[in-house]
């Protein structure tokens, strides 16, 4: 697997893995997409992910984050999931794809367990995510 | 058994893959919804909104079903509406995917459409995985970064462009037949049935708008006038409902003309032709036209005789042949008037014919006049028969004010205001039909109509409820509080009362049958018999539709409490006893 634009979150240092998250936050003007888990549909669909990354719309990076296991980052990403608006109502552990808002890090364009992980979907879930922060990514006079 | 049948019934509807094309949420006056079950027995609040959601897979699939040769038709047709809804703005997500520097309303623009295109591809499984091909296909020919002049979305779409001219050229190619699928609703009462507007689906004006009131008190005199005058009304009605057709068919054939003068007509002509003393005089001009009056008056006996006979065996659906026939009669009669005409008009010029003719006129217009009237009441006749048919038909056919929709272009949900259809009662029905019309083969012939499914829901004030009810009770005053001897057991006394009432959407069994009433109940018994009624007041139990009725009540006047019970039989019963008011003897 030669993913070029996703970082995997390693799952046996839990402060190792809260920083890189962190560092990952803390750059703006990137999308960042969070997948959650490590099944064999996670696993085919991790390449895809990572191309839709290399695609940059209106100047905005993309990035995919692989944390393969629920618990490494759980409180962080429910939070997360918990202060946004679209999803504060949604179950972290029905959840296995999200993205993050470039400038807000609002979380949005949920991929459900039992939802499909495809070029479809994935992009979607870019999309919504970045179109949260047009207000904040753009000059309003141009 | 019953759980037996259920499983079974259960496998079935699972294996064929069953399920329903409309479903159905009621929307009450509180803004409570909730779902239909079809399973059940679709019982709703007849005040409340029905919102007819119309599966559109469904439809597809039952007219698969039910008329296969359509199946390749409705796949493409299905295919070409998921492209065009997901293309609808590829210029716009195009345009701004190209430009340079797009402002921050364009942007928001784009992730709305890109996002609607999307979800739209989403929702078709065929159409998702071929744009997750076209995704894979464009890397591998743009590589993984893509191209900034042709974005990935961009090159989809143009893809997708092409599928759609070919599709729409594959139906082209593959002739498609017209049809068309359409909703419909239809009420349904005692008195025959009314057309339902369903928003979205008809241009139907609603009808009188009728809340049916839950809490019904008092019962003033001119309603009970007008409920008398209703019920007498509706009983006619009723009556003649069935039999109105067949009655003015009667009064059709009492119209029917008079062949005894025609036959006169006939001999005084026949008279004349065979008489050897004008034999001399009728010229051949004035034969030719007498024989063809002989003849024409024949044509026209068989013609009535026919059209009497005939009409005999015509029913509602078939008026049409009767105003055929009267056209024809009406054809013929005419000719012979004309042939008349110049059957004077010759016969004036020959003066030793003058007596004869003038004596075969006269007769003939008699019998014309007569005729005429006839003919003139026969018309009348036959235009009320044909409103009558009319009436019969306009509630049977679909209007041209119902919609016509493709299986893809059907509206997703279609509405009914209960309240807007009219006045209506408990247990009325609510037919609700979703069908699939070819377009006649043949001018004049009627449309093809194929039924996809319907439903037959009842409609019902749900909850509690409040109505009056009156009848005859049969009262039993407790002997010990009475200061005289009874002369019987029971005296009748008509009572008036409030009844509280709940209607289930559970169980038509219920509501038609057991329906539990509840209630005071105000009585003017003459225990006494001395012919001054008294008052009495109490509570009430009525059950299967108030025709048995239990209660106990206080009659105030006589101090005396009373148990009562009431059997009111929806006709008189002859031979009830009256309490016999006391007389004092006169000296």
């Amino acid at each position: 697997m030669n993913l070029k634009r996703t970082t995997i979150i390693p799952t046996d240092d839990p402060n190792l893995a809260k920083q890189l998250f962190q560092s990952f936050i803390e750059k703006e003007m990137l999308v960042l997409m969070i997948i959650i888990g490590d099944t064999d549909t996670i696993r085919t669909a991790m390449p895809t992910a990572d191309s839709l990354a290399h695609k940059i719309y209106f100047n905005m990076e993309r990035w995919v984050l692989w944390v393969r296991d629920y618990e490494v980052l759980r409180g962080t990403l429910e939070q997360k999931l918990a202060e946004s608006p679209n999803t504060k109502d949604m179950d972290y552990d029905d959840i296995k794809c999200f993205s993050l808002s470039p400038i807000q890090d609002l979380a949005d364009g949920v991929i459900q367990k039992n939802g499909v992980l495809d070029y479809v979907s994935l992009q979607q879930s870019f999309f919504k995510a970045q179109s949260d922060d047009i207000a904040f990514t753009n000059n309003p006079n141009t | 058994m019953r759980k037996l049948i259920t499983i079974v019934l259960v496998c079935f509807l699972g294996i064929s893959g069953f399920a329903q094309i409309v479903t159905i949420q009621e929307k009450a006056d509180n803004g409570k919804t909730r779902t239909v079950e079809m399973s059940g027995p679709k019982i709703v609040d007849i005040n409340s909104s029905l919102e007819v959601d119309v599966n559109k897979r469904e439809v597809l699939k039952a007219i698969e079903l039910q008329y296969p040769q359509l199946k390749t038709q409705v796949e493409l047709e299905s295919k070409i509406d998921a492209l065009q809804k997901a293309l609808e703005n590829q210029e716009s997500i195009i345009n701004i995917l190209q430009s340079s520097m797009p402002s921050r309303d364009q942007q928001q623009t784009f992730f709305f459409q890109i996002d609607r295109f999307l979800m739209l591809v989403g929702q078709n499984s065929e159409l998702r995985a071929q744009v997750n091909a076209l995704y894979a296909e464009y890397d591998n020919v743009y590589g993984i970064t893509g191209s900034q002049d042709l974005p990935a979305e961009a090159y989809i779409i143009q893809n997708l462009n092409n599928d759609l001219d070919k599709l729409v050229e594959d139906l082209n190619t593959s002739k498609p037949q017209a049809y068309s699928v359409s909703l419909l609703a239809f009420k349904k009462d005692p008195s025959g049935g009314d057309r339902v507007h369903v928003k979205n689906f008809d241009t139907y004006t609603e009808r009188d708008y009728v809340t049916i009131d839950r809490w019904v008190t008092t019962l003033s005199e001119e309603q009970k006038k007008k409920l008398e005058d209703l019920r007498a009304k509706a009983e006619e009605l009723n009556k003649s409902n069935a039999t109105l057709f067949d009655e003015l068919k009667q009064l059709f054939k009492a119209n029917f003309p008079n062949l005894d003068c025609i036959g006169e007509v006939k001999d005084n002509l026949n008279d004349m032709l065979q008489d050897p003393q004008l034999a001399g005089p009728f010229t051949t001009d004035l034969k030719n036209i007498s024989s063809k009056i002989y003849k024409d008056l024949g044509s026209l006996q068989v013609l009535i005789d026919l059209f009497n006979k005939n009409f005999d065996s015509w029913d509602v659906d078939t008026v049409f042949q009767a105003a055929d026939a009267l056209k024809n009669l009406k054809q013929e009669f005419e000719s012979i008037s004309i042939s008349f005409d110049s059957f004077k008009r010759t016969a004036a010029s020959i003066a030793t014919l003058q007596t004869k003719a003038d004596t075969l006129v006269t007769s003939f217009t008699g019998c014309y006049s007569a005729l005429k009237d006839d003919y003139d009441n026969l018309t009348k006749a036959l235009s009320l028969i044909v409103k009558r048919q009319s009436n019969f038909i306009k509630n049977k056919e679909i209007g041209k004010e119902v919609l016509k929709f493709t299986a893809t272009t059907l509206p997703q949900k279609g509405f009914i205001n209960l309240k807007g259809t009219g006045n209506r009662s408990n247990g009325d029905q609510l037919l609700i039909e979703v069908v699939l019309r070819f377009p006649a083969s043949e001018d004049g012939m009627p449309e093809q109509i194929i039924t996809l499914e319907e439903h037959l829901l009842t409609m019902q004030l749900i909850g509690i409820r409040s109505e009056v009810a009156v009848g005859m009770l049969l009262m039993n005053p407790n002997e010990s509080s009475l200061d005289f001897e009874p002369e019987r057991k029971f005296y009748f006394a008509p009572g008036a009362s409030l009844l509280f009432k709940f209607g289930s959407r559970k169980s038509m069994t219920y509501n038609n049958i057991v329906d539990f009433g509840l209630g005071i109940n105000f009585a003017s018994p003459d225990l006494d018999t001395d012919g001054t009624p008294e008052f009495g007041v109490g509570i009430i139990a009525t059950a299967i539709r108030d025709i048995i009725s239990v209660g106990y009540g206080y009659n105030v006047t006589i101090d005396a409490p009373y148990w009562y019970f009431g059997v009111n039989l929806p006709f008189n019963f002859p031979g009830i006893p009256v309490n016999n008011v006391k007389t004092t003897p006169t000296n």
